[in-house]
């Protein structure tokens, strides 16, 4: 029987060091707060390797006297708190007292330091968690760290360790969350000889970003603030016209540290929306500063993750403070602005520079709708945010349409019409009005044959359409709005349709959703998904067997990433040149585009650049020429398919249903939504108490 | 005011200056056109705020100067409609009206010192063109610009002077088109290191609005607008800011290139052929170079394929290189099918240049088909 024994501080550091410490930018992290947290104005980044060699951080912080150096590598030991309330009132950006005994237990540390008022400074070595002698030594106040062979003793580790160029671009972002965070302080990044930042002390804020992101998108952000009585919001946004196919460029510091927050995440996408495109995620530096006690930080040892006391009031907050701004400055200024940057199109006469210009009007109009229409609701927060689907907002649907038949007809439905005109005296036009409708009820709601005498009565087809007020709910659903049905188009041609059910018919409704009818029940398709899905399955027909062209460009585009997403790309070169793009490194987080595939051409390059290297950093295993083939194609695909909005003809309609088939099958959106609604006729018989 | 003139001439003129007028604009003034009459002449101003014309009437019969605010919409309308020789303007405090022989119309009017000011041209260091040789560079190097580009400012046309030449440049990032041609620089005008690109909506109202037989125009660069003028007419434009790329530093300059003759017509006819067969995914035309002949191949797996041989003056090694047939027809439709050009290429990955006697020159950079065999 194995017996039961306390394990050795060596075993335990490791495993402490593998929560903590993950990668190089793990260790680059932990020291540059321990850097932070000691006061330091200026820091000093040097890796060598992606820091699978050496990482060396340097600062002229406080300083640890040389006596208690031993102890500053011994687990559990600390000066950033004291006793156990102080979890909860944490100001420091580290406080576990570990990652300097876990780095020690991987890795071989030096740890030099003077504190400013001492005549010299002391050094200390640990040997893959074998403590050394403290030494005396000459060094400028402040403390280096060096770290250097990183998972020396945890072979499976190292070998888990990516390229030079990834772990670097972890590395860059791990500087660049905490350079983000303090403006005040002077950073720099070296990877080998090479300079990666260079951040002086003192700048706005703005312009840190701007230093880090590139001045373009710097000089676009829209400001934002607000102060409730305890938390103040700061920070900037990105206007609509800048976005990205990921989340990583949404900074969220709460009291100076990088967190990642699911619901705050939500709130920013609740705020932009209908605004980016699906799958299209805003930019957002936001700093969120409240007192300590409203949060715990102690949830995670990387303390990415925190946990509010009231995540609500925060959620609303954010929500509260974006819509408001948005509200308030016409985004008219950096739409003008990107309108500027793109001088006017070839003639003026052309439509297409009639629909640009309204394009932009369509869209600073549907801001200021949307803002109010936003406004007006109350915010909810997390999950309740999104809409509810399926059978819940069928069943408000139904409610709302047995409401209405309960308030003018309270004897059974099945009743003869005769009846009760007579019995009830209506007025001839009001029961005409009645009939049609139960026509159009019968013609959207059931599918029986019998039906089909019904639609195609001349007293249908000739009376108005008097649909029902719908109510809120149903409106936006488009079910119970049947005033959609134009008369011309709900009478003959609907009988006409009902001899072969085989043939599908639909009615686009709020030109955004087609309803059409399957053997099953209604179907509610997304016009935009089943368009999308249709050109998608086409194109990749055409060009997965195929070569594909790439167009070599003139004057090659430089494209800013952030370093990780750099990295990503430059490592899949190769893959990327059979792709018909070729990028070269240009120095930075910026890569030079010197070829483009031929049938991109309507796309932007940056985009598409951007979409894939989001899509290689979050992938995890070595991605397929297919994969990428596959993720131009969707954007290519999303790019020319009609959009949620547009109008469609009858004979669009009906062109695009035809082809339903593609989103019933196995469609998933790529964007991760659900394409198509499905209310069987079961579900429906029941909701109307049919069975 | 009080005008009486030919209401043909006052189409014409009409027509030049409306190409300007945006058809649905935030401010409803610019929707019309001001038309000042002094005691001995009358000018049709037009602008959208970015591009604005003034444009001189010639004859006409004042009765009494002043100015109006026109719509240019309707006013459009009613002067093609009407079958009359001359028709009469007469503006009152607020309504202005047109009288034909048989019909009256009246339109609300503005108050027509609201109306943005065009500045009339009074710069007095300028350039002078011939107006056949301006239109030329503007024919010729307008199509190859790209209004969506946002890294550069591709939307324009680069005009560069200096004491005896002007040099226009376009480019979409993939192919690039450069005329130059004399223009006489007067006050000691030069572009310098400033970057001046003219929108191609300006550069094509210029084309449009002047003719041949103009006489020369003078050409005056701004900080940030350009100014065109010849004694009846004033175009002036805002430049679209900017960097546009150093185009000089991407055009290839090689030795060992080589130079083919081939004529116009010709060749832009075997080109469509070809281009039958493309599609937008799979748009490349192969120019094989071989003994005596150009062959032209495409193929897509949809449209099928085709090979369009035409009979060139070659005698050199076999040169392939694969060309977006849309970028060739630009190049092509922009010179007399009478012309002869010269070819030059060097190999499948170099760019392929275009390029006549009279200054004009064309590049187009190279598809490349990515093997397939390497997934």
């Amino acid at each position: 029987m194995a017996t039961i024994q306390k394990l050795p501080p060596e075993v335990v550091n490791k495993i402490a060091a593998g929560e903590v410490i993950e990668r190089p930018a793990s260790v680059v992290k932990e020291l540059v707060e321990n850097a932070l947290d000691a006061g330091a104005t200026r820091i000093e980044v040097s890796v060598e390797k992606g820091g699978a060699e050496s990482i060396r951080v340097t600062d002229n912080g406080c300083g640890i006297a040389a006596e208690q150096l031993p102890l500053a590598v011994a687990p559990h030991a600390t000066s950033k708190i004291c006793n156990a309330d102080d979890l909860f009132r944490i100001a420091t950006l580290g406080f576990r007292g570990e990652a300097l005994a876990s780095i020690a237990a991987v890795s071989h540390l030096c740890l030099t330091s003077r504190p400013a008022e001492a005549d010299e400074g002391a050094t200390l070595r640990v040997e893959a968690g074998r403590i050394g002698e403290v030494v005396p030594c000459g060094t400028p106040p402040g403390t280096t760290v060096e770290v250097r062979n990183l998972f020396v003793n945890t072979p499976v580790r190292r070998k888990f360790l990516r390229t030079t160029q990834t772990e670097m671009g972890h590395v860059a972002e791990a500087v660049v969350r905490l350079a983000l965070a303090h403006p005040d302080v002077h950073f720099t990044l070296n990877h080998g000889r090479r300079r990666v930042h260079e951040l002086p002390a003192g700048e706005t804020w703005l312009a840190r970003i701007g230093r880090l992101f590139g001045r373009e998108l710097a000089d676009g952000l829209i400001s934002v603030e607000s102060c409730d009585e305890q938390v103040r919001l700061f920070g900037y946004v990105a206007p609509p016209n800048h976005s990205r196919g990921n989340q990583r460029m949404q900074f969220l510091l709460l009291n100076g540290r990088f967190i990642r927050d699911r619901s705050l995440q939500h709130a920013l996408s609740e705020a932009y929306r209908g605004l980016l495109m699906h799958g299209r995620y805003p930019i957002a530096f936001l700093r969120l500063d409240m007192p300590p006690e409203l949060v715990d930080v102690n949830v995670h040892p990387t303390k990415l993750e925190v946990r509010f006391q009231d995540g609500g009031r925060i959620y609303s907050q954010v929500l509260g403070t974006l819509r408001t701004r948005f509200l308030s400055t016409d985004l008219t200024v950096p739409l003008d602005a990107a309108r500027a940057q793109t001088p006017p199109h070839v003639g003026s006469s052309h439509p297409a520079s009639r629909e640009a210009g309204s394009e932009v009007d369509d869209r600073r109009r549907e801001l200021a709708e949307w803002a109010q229409r936003e406004m007006g609701r109350s915010h909810p927060h997390g999950a309740t945010g999104s809409e509810p689907v399926g059978p819940i907002r069928a069943a408000a649907v139904s409610d709302s349409v047995e409401e209405q038949r309960d308030h003018r007809e309270s004897p059974s439905a099945d009743e003869p019409l005769a009846l009760r005109r007579l019995g009830r005296n209506w007025s001839a036009e009001e029961a005409r009005a009645q009939e049609e409708r139960r026509a159009r009820d019968e013609a959207l709601f059931s599918f029986t044959p019998r039906d089909a005498t019904a639609p195609g009565s001349p007293l249908a087809a000739n009376a108005p359409a008097e649909g029902m007020p719908p109510t809120n709910d149903a409106h936006l659903f488009g079910l119970g709005n049947r005033s959609t049905v134009e008369p011309s188009q709900g009478g003959p041609d609907m009988a006409a349709a009902d001899s072969s059910l085989a043939r599908p018919r639909a009615i686009q409704v709020h030109n955004r959703y087609l309803v059409a009818e399957s053997e099953e029940g209604v179907l509610v398709i997304d016009q935009h998904a089943l368009h999308e899905r249709v050109l998608y399955e086409q194109l990749r027909e055409k060009v997965l067997a195929r070569a594909v062209e790439a167009q070599a460009l003139l004057v090659p585009e430089p494209v800013d990433l952030t370093p990780l997403e750099a990295a990503a790309l430059l490592e899949q070169r190769e893959l990327l040149a059979q792709l018909g793009l070729r990028v070269e490194p240009f120095g930075g987080d910026t890569v030079l585009l010197t070829s483009f595939p031929a049938m991109l051409a309507n796309l932007k390059a940056d985009d598409v650049l951007r979409s894939l290297a989001g899509q290689l950093v979050e992938g995890q295993r070595k991605p397929e020429r297919r994969d990428l083939l596959d993720e131009l194609l969707h954007m290519m695909a999303c790019k020319a398919a009609i959009k949620a909005g547009d109008r469609l003809t009858p004979e669009e309609v009906a062109a695009l249903v035809e082809q339903r088939h593609l989103v019933r099958d196995s469609h998933h959106c790529p964007h991760g939504r659900p394409t198509a609604l499905v209310f069987t006729r079961d579900e429906l018989d029941r909701q109307f108490k049919r069975t | 005011m009080k005008i009486t003139c030919d209401r043909e001439k006052l189409l014409a003129a009409f027509q030049t200056v409306n190409a300007v007028v945006p058809a649905r604009s935030p401010k409803p003034i610019l929707e019309c056109v001001k038309l000042d009459v002094a005691d001995d002449r009358a000018t049709l101003m037009a602008t959208d705020l970015e591009v604005g014309i003034r444009l001189d009437l010639g004859d006409l019969e004042v009765e009494q100067p002043g100015q109006v605010l026109l719509p240019a919409a309707r006013l459009g309308a009613v002067l093609r409609e009407l079958s009359d020789e001359t028709v009469q303007i007469a503006a009152s405090e607020s309504s202005t009206e047109l009288r034909g022989e048989r019909s009256r119309f009246e339109f609300p009017s503005a108050d027509p010192h609201e109306y943005p000011e065009v500045a009339p041209f009074a710069e007095e260091a300028y350039h002078e063109v011939p107006a056949r040789l301006l239109r030329e560079l503007i024919r010729r190097t307008v199509f190859a610009t790209d209004p969506e580009s946002t890294r550069y400012a591709l939307g324009g046309v680069l005009l560069e002077m200096d004491e005896s030449t002007i040099v226009a440049v376009a480019t979409d990032g993939r192919r690039l088109a450069k005329m130059e041609g004399p223009a006489q620089s007067v006050g000691g005008h030069a572009t310098g290191d400033q970057a001046t690109i003219v929108p191609a909506k300006a550069m094509q109202l210029i084309e449009r609005s002047i003719s041949d037989s103009d006489a020369e125009i003078r050409l005056s660069v701004g900080p940030n607008h350009l100014h065109v003028a010849n004694p009846r007419l004033t175009i002036y434009s805002r430049l679209v800011e900017g960097r546009f790329p150093k185009w000089r530093d991407v055009f290839p300059v090689r030795e060992d290139a080589v130079r083919i003759a081939v004529p116009v017509g010709p060749l832009l006819s075997c080109v469509r052929q070809a281009a039958i067969v493309t599609t937008n995914d799979s748009r490349g035309v192969d120019f094989n170079f071989t003994n005596g002949k150009l062959i032209l191949r495409s193929q897509s797996s949809e449209r099928g394929s085709s090979e369009i041989e035409l009979p060139i003056a070659y005698e050199d090694r076999d040169i392939s290189v694969m060309l977006d047939p849309r970028y060739v027809i630009d190049f092509l439709r922009a010179l007399d099918p009478e012309q002869t050009f010269t070819l030059e290429v060097e190999n499948s990955e170099a760019a392929a240049v275009f390029s006549t006697d009279d200054g004009y020159a064309y590049v187009i950079m190279p598809l490349a088909r990515e093997a397939a065999s390497a997934r």
